[in-house]
């Protein structure tokens, strides 16, 4: 009998699953594509028979997207992304992936084309719009933290006002909002209940719930001609990533704590806090504390293999046990 | 210390010539007396660093070269300044290149020991695919290994994989892609690890660096089964395929 195992997808450039709904979220050559977590990860080696076709079929949900970002917000899962149009303008739709109850003995969540043709698996939930370039979300309980062009951005999905983070329009910050100004921002993490830390590509600097600068301290990092090119929030570290090394800061206190160097340093999945969301366990640090490594929300990087010629390595992050701050 | 890398150890001899002398000379002194200094003063507190400083002079702009004909040869390696700037040091000869090197990559190996023992970084690594994904072959140039440091946290996974694996290279690639993205789940009960490429999808446990399987992603888009003449039609990317329904897996 055929099997349907038809032409892949090719360049794959952004993955995530999102496994309540068993739906493996991929971005293949710009399109946002859905496949059921089954067609990724099948049960056993052996391909399933033809007659589950319909339920495999996956789905594409946009065209041109250049990244997404899925968490959970106010109870619900949502799944935010970006769609350019034009140069400098920048689209973001929100979609809410459903369960999908058919009444079929086999019953399965998600991913079907039953209902007169039209699959239900995602609908349309918001969208919102910048006139600038943006190039990553944050997403936290309620609120959207967008990195623009002119710097982060602060919305909500209700009000969709946003609102500039830190004000340098403000006197007292004035040496900060120099050192801001014209810096690409990487991303927005929660410190504590009280703090949270932008970081640019050249330093990061502290801001309270309500977005205003709350240290005067700006944290510097170690490249002057390097520029960060990725962030993300690991345990209690700021985790920053260009084409050389990973550079691992204390994000409390600023100080520099590790130097990971390579070549071709790429982040692959910049774990639970990162800045494409917390698609698994909420808030998870990558532990091995109880023995069981969990791979969900580690930090995965990828280089140039240290000692294979023309080989690539893939490697994850894990925070040591006992590690003592001094 | 961790910011200083040591580049290449081997690079070809360069031949000094008084007309080139001037721009050759231009790189190195621009950057040459700090860093000789930083790494003098490394060495200074440290008692297997010899003071072979003494031997390698750094060739000058203007520096007299009549004295020896053989001097006109330089045998450069480089360091660099992670974030900063890649500095190229020239030796007399290779001897006294090596022995830089060679003092350079104990220092390193020390100091990746200590940072070890006293358990200083916050971070270790585990390899999670190392012969799986090879680069293309345009994407290689340029893409050859540095000098590896033993005792760093690179070091240790990939030993902790030769511990499980033997040593040497594993089984030959599944991919000669550039590698993207990545994502870990579960799903039967089994944590796998998603890694995205220019090449599709692969996966594999995530206790199994090297059992990376690519996965066969049907395509969303049109196709079509003829079975009249046993062959399916594809529309991928623009593009119509046919493919003969007697392969039992077309991927």
């Amino acid at each position: 009998m055929l099997q349907l195992q038809t032409v892949p997808a090719q360049r794959v450039t952004q993955i995530a699953v999102l496994e309540e709904f068993s739906v493996c979220l991929i971005i293949a050559d710009r399109s946002l594509i859905s496949y059921p977590l089954d067609v990724v990860a099948p049960v056993s080696n052996f391909p399933a028979p033809l007659h589950d076709n319909p339920r495999r079929a996956p789905q594409r949900l946009a065209k041109d997207v250049s990244f997404f970002a899925a968490a959970r917000m106010k109870e619900r899962m949502l799944v935010f992304y970006k769609r350019k149009e034009g140069v400098h303008n920048t689209f973001f739709k929100v979609l809410e992936p459903v369960f999908h109850r058919t009444t079929e003995k086999k019953s399965r969540w998600l991913g079907s084309s039953r209902k007169s043709g039209s699959t239900e698996s995602f609908r349309d939930y918001d969208e919102f719009f910048f006139p600038t370039e943006c190039y990553s979300l944050n997403l936290f309980q309620t609120y959207i933290a967008v990195a623009t062009s002119k710097g982060f951005e602060l919305l909500t999905l209700d009000k969709k006002q946003p609102m500039s983070i830190p004000d340098v329009k403000q006197p007292s910050i004035a040496n900060i909002a120099s050192r801001i100004r014209d810096q690409k921002p990487l991303g927005m993490f929660r410190l504590n209940d009280q703090e949270f830390l932008l970081a640019y590509e050249d330093c990061a600097v502290y801001v309270d719930k309500h977005g205003d600068v709350s240290r005067t301290l700006i944290m510097e990092y170690s490249g002057k001609q390097k520029k960060a090119k990725g962030a993300t929030l690991c345990g209690q570290y700021l985790v920053l990533f260009n084409d050389d090394y990973v550079e691992v800061r204390n994000a409390e206190n600023g100080r520099l704590r590790q130097i990971i160097a390579g070549r071709d340093v790429r982040c692959l999945d910049y774990g639970a806090r990162g800045p494409t969301g917390t698609t698994s366990a909420l808030g998870g640090i990558p532990s091995s504390s109880s023995g069981q490594i969990d791979s969900k929300t580690t930090v995965k990087i990828g280089m140039t293999h240290p000692e294979i010629p023309g080989m690539q390595i893939v490697l994850e992050m894990l925070l040591n046990d006992g590690h003592l701050e001094k | 210390m961790p910011l200083l890398c040591l580049e290449s150890t081997n690079d070809d001899a360069v031949a000094k010539q008084n007309r080139i002398a001037a721009p050759l000379g231009r790189t190195t002194t621009s950057v040459s007396d700090t860093k000789l200094n930083k790494i003098a003063t490394n060495g200074s507190d440290r008692p297997g660093l010899e003071p072979t400083s003494s031997a390698t002079t750094v060739p000058r702009l203007g520096q007299p070269l009549a004295t020896d004909p053989e001097g006109r040869i330089m045998y450069p390696f480089r360091i660099k300044h992670l974030g900063h700037d890649m500095y190229t040091l020239y030796a007399p000869t290779p001897q006294v290149r090596q022995d830089w090197c060679n003092k350079i990559i104990e220092a390193k190996t020390r100091h990746a020991k200590a940072l070890f023992s006293q358990n200083a970084e916050p971070f270790r690594l585990r390899v999670l695919a190392d012969s799986a994904f090879a680069y293309d072959g345009i994407a290689a140039i340029g893409k050859q290994p540095g000098v590896p440091i033993e005792g760093t946290p690179l070091d240790r996974a990939i030993r902790d994989l030769e511990s499980v694996y033997g040593p040497g290279r594993g089984p030959p690639p599944v991919c000669r892609a550039q590698v993207n993205c990545a994502t870990g789940f579960s799903a039967y009960g089994k944590s796998i690890i998603a890694i995205g490429t220019d090449y599709g999808v692969f996966i594999s446990d995530a206790t199994d660096p090297r059992g990376w399987q690519r996965v066969c992603l049907p395509h969303f888009r049109l196709f079509s089964f003829l079975s009249f003449f046993l062959l399916v039609l594809t529309c991928c990317n623009y593009r119509l395929y046919p493919l003969s329904a007697s392969h039992k897996s077309l991927c």
